[in-house]
């Protein structure tokens, strides 16, 4: 369907935001995960044909999305990390204007309007002024616009971002609903969401591609090499240099901590069942790159 | 405190690439304040004559140009400082922060006159390789050429400074309408000094005319009407003495009662401005309203839902607009069917300035409320451009369909053709300037100046075909129109290549 091809993204004074990626988008939720600055926002301004990249390709069913933007942006949806909106204008009257530029007919939009309003919970709101809505609200407007179209491709960076639990929960249903037949990509820093909904994961590091596979792939790879102990915070190289502490929690004296080590890294630590967030802790490891870690994944 | 803040918002101002471009057009015009001998085009003209192109005479010309346009133009480049603070959700940080509002508007003003000031260093420093360049003295007289920038033009820059603070704190002349408010307020504060009001200098053109009175003297020429602007001239201007700026008759003591002004209106604006109004998450948020009752605050509302992109795009530029406005229009409307179709080529002025607000929305709505983000992967952004256009065309017949329908009743088709070529060419301009300088302040400053000329029946300027209907110039004014969507799409499509 959508395939981005050893996408590279530069800007002046040579900071590369992402480097050398290939990714391909099938039917599915591909969970984009990465800490903040890691290039997620750019790589996916890169797939929504938003921004061009210094180098590299991206293709719609085989054919140059770059030289003809066109044919990917009328099947797309699009939900940016940040976008604004017009005030004055009611949820339904927004949505029918973006319907309107992505050249949805009127009599479709109309009917598609009030179908997405009621999947994003805002059926009763809808002739609310936008300028009226909480953050959640507008949120799920954003949502909504990027699925007007009834796109193939649907890209949404940061989508829970001010989404109260169970408009998260709703959100996920509505995505597993969704990648039946669509490329998803789900950008987030949020574990638990790509957790909950991502057939495959992929990890970004300072613009990288350092870890990708399916979640239970990635999770069976650290079994094994998660343990939980309890260290002395005066003296945290106790671990080893090849620990990565994914969680740490303070009882009185001493922490308490999960960490991802090849080996168990003190006498009395005691294995634990590893997850999604440890795989994609082990992947961002601020020590030296570990071979050990995760089997067959690392890139 | 006071400086640390006004140095800190000196350096956010500077560090944006529109500074760059101010600094620019200072030396443009401090250039063109100094014409070659053989001239035509100059800001100031003594009745056919010039000065001696001298050290100080070209600090006092230089110095003067800048004081007229600098001013003009240099109000825009400072306001907003309180705005951006808003937008930007700094203020949300200022509003916690144990600042009083007096010291914040006080490092507002003196970041601003730093800016403006710096335009006058650009100006000076251009001013003294034009007198190099031209040559027509070689006398070095540095104090001469810098007294007029501190006796003139620097205290107009800190009455500038504080009206663009006086403008960003009063409700109402917050946004486009205090862009479009500063122009004939300048425009009276340059005439009414000109005048000759004793009392009050202006910008301190007689203290530089005078002078030439006795040099005129002294040569015995004969010197028709002093002019300052920026004008054609059919022969270029004659030398002849200058005695440099007449400081008497209380001019220094104006000058200081200028600068003392701005210092007191600045202190004014303490009065009723509150550090809370930088903060977004306060002050004028739309409240949720019942459907129902959304016109009596939005007419726009009781408009039927659009069903095209060009009804969606002309939903946009009308909403938010008052019931005032509503009612203005259809009084323009009616007012045009009402009177013949001569009475009503004089009345499509009005008509078409009533809407320039709205205009300006064209090509940067979109940008100013983030909308774009959401626009930036959306299809057809050419059908989206033209869109706008159109709604603005739209815009444009809602309040100038009055003229158009007489002109058809009455078969007169030149006028018939003007008006469709108007109608076509000002939100084309619109366009292109929103969307190449990204900010509605372009169009609203440089559409009624151009509103301006073509009234006072320029030639070159008449757009709307009010005073010259005729084919050719129609034909010109709808070409024109063509070329600025044109350069409107391509600007576009240029910036989204790089994005």
């Amino acid at each position: 369907m959508l395939d981005l091809i050893d996408v590279t993204k530069a800007y002046r004074g040579g900071h590369r935001a992402v480097d050398g990626i290939t990714l391909g988008l099938r039917p599915g939720v591909l969970g984009l995960l990465g800490p903040n600055g890691a290039g997620k926002s750019t790589l996916m301004r890169i797939a929504a044909t938003a921004a061009r990249p210094t180098s590299g390709r991206v293709l719609l069913d085989g054919a140059d999305a770059l030289a003809r933007p066109r044919r990917l942006r009328r099947t797309l949806g699009y939900l940016p990390q940040d976008f604004g909106f017009y005030p004055e204008l009611t949820g339904r009257e927004f949505l029918s204007y973006l319907a309107a530029a992505k050249g949805v007919g009127a009599r479709t939009a109309r009917t598609r309007i009030a179908e997405l309003l009621g999947l994003v919970g805002l059926g009763a709101a809808a002739d609310r002024r936008l300028g009226g809505y909480s953050g959640g609200m507008l949120r799920r407007i954003g949502i909504a616009q990027a699925l007007v179209n009834d796109p193939r491709v649907i890209i949404l960076d940061e989508p829970t971002v001010g989404l109260d639990p169970e408009e998260r929960a709703r959100f996920h249903t509505l995505l597993s609903d969704l990648a039946a037949e669509r490329a998803v990509v789900l950008s987030t820093h949020i574990v638990p969401d790509a957790e909950a909904v991502a057939a495959d994961v992929a990890v970004v590091a300072e613009g990288r591609l350092v870890l990708q596979g399916r979640p239970a792939d990635l999770v069976a790879g650290l079994e094994g090499r998660v343990w939980e102990a309890v260290v002395d915070p005066a003296a945290p190289s106790a671990l080893g240099e090849w620990s990565t502490v994914v969680r740490s929690v303070r009882e009185g004296e001493l922490l308490r901590v999960r960490v991802v080590a090849p080996e168990r890294p003190l006498p009395d630590a005691v294995p634990l069942r590893p997850g999604l967030e440890d795989a994609y802790r082990a992947a961002l490891g601020t020590g030296p790159a570990d071979p050990r870690l995760p089997v067959g994944a690392r890139r | 405190m006071i400086l640390r803040l006004a140095a800190g918002d000196l350096r956010a101002r500077v560090r944006r690439p529109s500074y760059a471009a101010t600094l620019l057009a200072s030396a443009g015009l401090a250039y063109l304040a100094v014409p070659a001998a053989d001239g035509h085009w100059t800001v100031i003209d003594a009745g056919g004559y010039r000065g001696v192109y001298d050290m100080a005479y070209v600090g006092a010309v230089v110095a003067l140009a800048g004081a007229l346009w600098l001013a003009l133009g240099g109000f825009y480049a400072v306001r907003g400082a309180v705005a951006r603070d808003r937008t930007t959700g700094t203020g949300r940080v200022l509003a916690a922060a144990p600042l009083r509002a007096p010291s914040y508007l006080a490092a507002k003003f003196l970041s601003s006159l730093a800016v403006l000031a710096s335009m006058v260093a650009a100006l000076v420093g251009v001013a003294l390789v034009m007198w190099w360049a031209r040559g027509e003295d070689t006398a070095v007289d540095p104090a001469g050429l810098l007294l007029p920038f501190l006796v003139v033009t620097l205290p107009v820059m800190a009455a500038v400074a504080a009206a663009a603070l006086l403008f960003d704190t009063v409700p109402g002349l917050r946004g486009g309408l205090g862009n479009l408010a500063w122009i004939p307020l300048w425009g009276a504060f340059v005439f009414m000094g000109n005048s000759g009001n004793e009392a009050f200098a202006g910008i301190g053109t007689r203290a530089f005319a005078s002078s030439f009175g006795s040099g005129a003297e002294r040569v015995d020429a004969v010197t028709g009407e002093f002019s300052l602007g920026f004008t054609y001239v059919e022969r270029p201007l004659t030398p002849m003495p200058w005695n440099g700026l007449d400081l008497g008759g209380g001019f220094l003591a104006d000058r200081l009662a200028l600068a003392a002004g701005a210092v007191a209106a600045v202190l004014l604006c303490a009065l009723w401005f509150r550090l809370s109004a930088t903060d977004p998450s306060r002050g004028p948020r739309t409240a949720p309203r019942r459907s129902g009752r959304a016109w009596t605050a939005d007419p726009a509302a009781l408009l039927p839902p659009p069903r095209t992109l060009v009804g969606a795009e002309l939903r946009i530029l009308v909403s938010g607009v008052s019931a005032w406005w509503w009612l203005g229009a259809a009084g323009l409307l009616l007012a045009g069917l009402a009177v013949p179709a001569e009475a009503g080529r004089a009345l499509l002025p009005v008509c078409w300035i009533w809407p320039v607000l709205l205009w300006a929305k064209i090509g940067t709505s979109a940008i100013a409320s983030g909308v774009e983000g959401l626009m930036e992967a959306y299809p057809r952004p050419v059908a989206r451009i033209l869109a706008g256009w159109a709604a603005g065309v739209g815009l444009a017949a809602l309040t100038g369909a009055g003229p158009l329908v007489r002109s058809v009743v009455e078969g007169d088709l030149p006028g018939v053709a003007a008006w469709c070529a108007g109608a076509a060419f000002i939100p084309a301009l619109a366009a292109l300037l929103g969307t190449t300088g990204r900010t509605p302040t372009l169009f609203q400053v440089l559409y009624p100046v151009l509103w301006y000329m073509a009234v006072n029946g320029i030639e070159a300027a008449d757009f709307m075909g009010t005073h010259t209907p005729g084919p050719t110039s129609s034909v010109a004014t709808a070409g024109a129109a063509a070329l600025l969507l044109l350069g409107t799409v391509t600007a576009d499509g240029l910036r989204r290549s790089r994005a």
